[in-house]
């Protein structure tokens, strides 16, 4: 392996790594999303690297998608931040931790047996309604009667 | 759990080498030291304290091999660019963050330039430092006053982040060299004009897709940000805004034009 390779591909490793720790760590909304930029900076400096070792050019063509898609994904989450930020002046992202089910089943795992993940009792999660109710058609399956039945 | 990855090591034969897991446990307590809050006695000492064991990690990574130029120069700008993660990971004021992610940006357009990728580096240093992070401290602007506020005191899962990042990277440093592939191809110094060509003959549909791309993102953005029907209802709104007329236009003379 040529040493720029091998020096390029760590730093680009350590710049992956470094994002996601900056993104598990940081609470607030922009940074995380900062991360996730920076993250992204990790991976086109792979691929350019490899582009360079190979001598191809396609390392570049990735690394102006991988720009074109961080900047497309920038634009989009901050005016996400934007309005989120106009219904609580914060940026917190724990703020948003309350948007899940309230009392959503669990799995249950039983102590003495971990690999054993067995589901709740009643399987099938409890949705909200969402939408007009669907119109009751009578139904084309003819149903037996009770003479009928054996 | 923890001996789970060195049970393989004979049979993917992977190098242990020492000087890459000094070096990821050095950053990660530069980091470590850097961002704690509870250090007692130690704490006016901490910049101290993280900047020598940055320090001891560059001696490290420069203790061997060869001292040619080329290896100097990415090691410098290696080097910069890690800085400036920490410095974004480890800064509370946001907007040294965004600043020091701005540093590591141009770093990596530098190691840019060593890959023989001029058109990436001017591209990444307009796209990125001149227009995503001037985007992003401008909504930094807008929405974090100058105090400190909570959710840049503190962080979530320090401890275990860091662990598992560092344990991470010395992983990928391990393995670098392991991988198979072939030997370097020489080829002159790519143009611009080559890359011109193969994105508009090889890679069309990549631009053209590409370029969809950007424009739907830039109408879902302004659609999603300008949209404020709901703020009518919206109990914030109206507790912020009660006792304060918002200014209309057209009662202002010249209507409310400044000359």
């Amino acid at each position: 392996m040529s040493p720029i390779l091998h020096q390029t591909l760590m730093i680009a490793a350590a710049f992956f790594v470094l994002g996601t720790i900056g993104f598990l760590t940081r609470r607030n909304l922009i940074l995380m999303f900062l991360s996730l930029e920076l993250m992204l900076a990790g991976v086109s400096m792979n691929f350019l690297a490899f582009g360079y070792h190979y001598g191809i050019l396609s390392g570049q063509i990735m690394a102006i998608l991988i720009l074109t898609v961080a900047s497309c994904e920038a634009g989009l989450a901050l005016a996400l931040v934007v309005t989120l930020f106009r219904r609580q002046p914060t940026l917190d992202v724990a703020q948003w931790s309350g948007l899940g089910e309230v009392n959503s089943r669990v799995l249950v795992i039983p102590s003495d047996d971990p690999a054993a993940i067995q589901p709740a009792d009643d399987a099938f999660p409890d949705l909200s309604v969402a939408g007009p109710l669907p119109s009751l058609l009578p139904s084309p399956v003819r149903h037996l009667n009770d003479s009928q039945k054996a | 759990m923890i001996a789970l990855p060195f049970a393989f090591a004979d049979s993917v034969h992977l190098d242990w080498n020492p000087r890459y897991w000094i070096m990821a446990v050095l950053i990660g307590l530069a980091l470590w030291v850097w961002r704690a809050d509870k250090l007692g006695h130690l704490s006016k000492f901490k910049w101290w304290l993280g900047l020598a064991a940055f320090l001891a990690a560059i001696g490290v990574e420069l203790s061997t091999g060869p001292w040619d130029l080329n290896r100097l120069l990415i090691s410098s700008m290696m080097w910069v660019g890690i800085l400036g993660c920490l410095g974004f990971v480890s800064f509370r004021q946001p907007i040294f963050a965004a600043l020091s992610f701005a540093v590591t940006v141009i770093a990596s357009c530098v190691i840019f330039l060593f890959s023989d990728a001029p058109f990436i580096a001017a591209g990444t240093m307009i796209v990125y430092a001149g227009a995503t992070i001037i985007i992003f401290l401008f909504v930094l602007m807008f929405a974090q006053q100058s105090k400190l506020q909570h959710v840049d005191l503190t962080m979530s899962f320090p401890k275990l982040s860091i662990l598992g990042g560092m344990f991470l990277l010395g992983l990928l440093w391990c393995a670098i060299p392991l991988m198979p592939m072939g030997p370097p191809v020489e080829v002159p110094p790519s143009k611009v004009s080559d890359l011109g060509r193969i994105m508009y003959t090889d890679y069309l549909w990549t631009v053209e897709i590409a370029g969809t791309l950007l424009l739907i993102a830039t109408l879902g953005a302004v659609v999603i940000a300008t949209d404020t029907s709901w703020a009518e209802s919206s109990p914030n709104l109206q507790e912020a805004t009660r006792g304060r007329k918002l200014r209309d236009a057209s009662k202002v003379p010249n209507g409310g034009e400044s000359r």
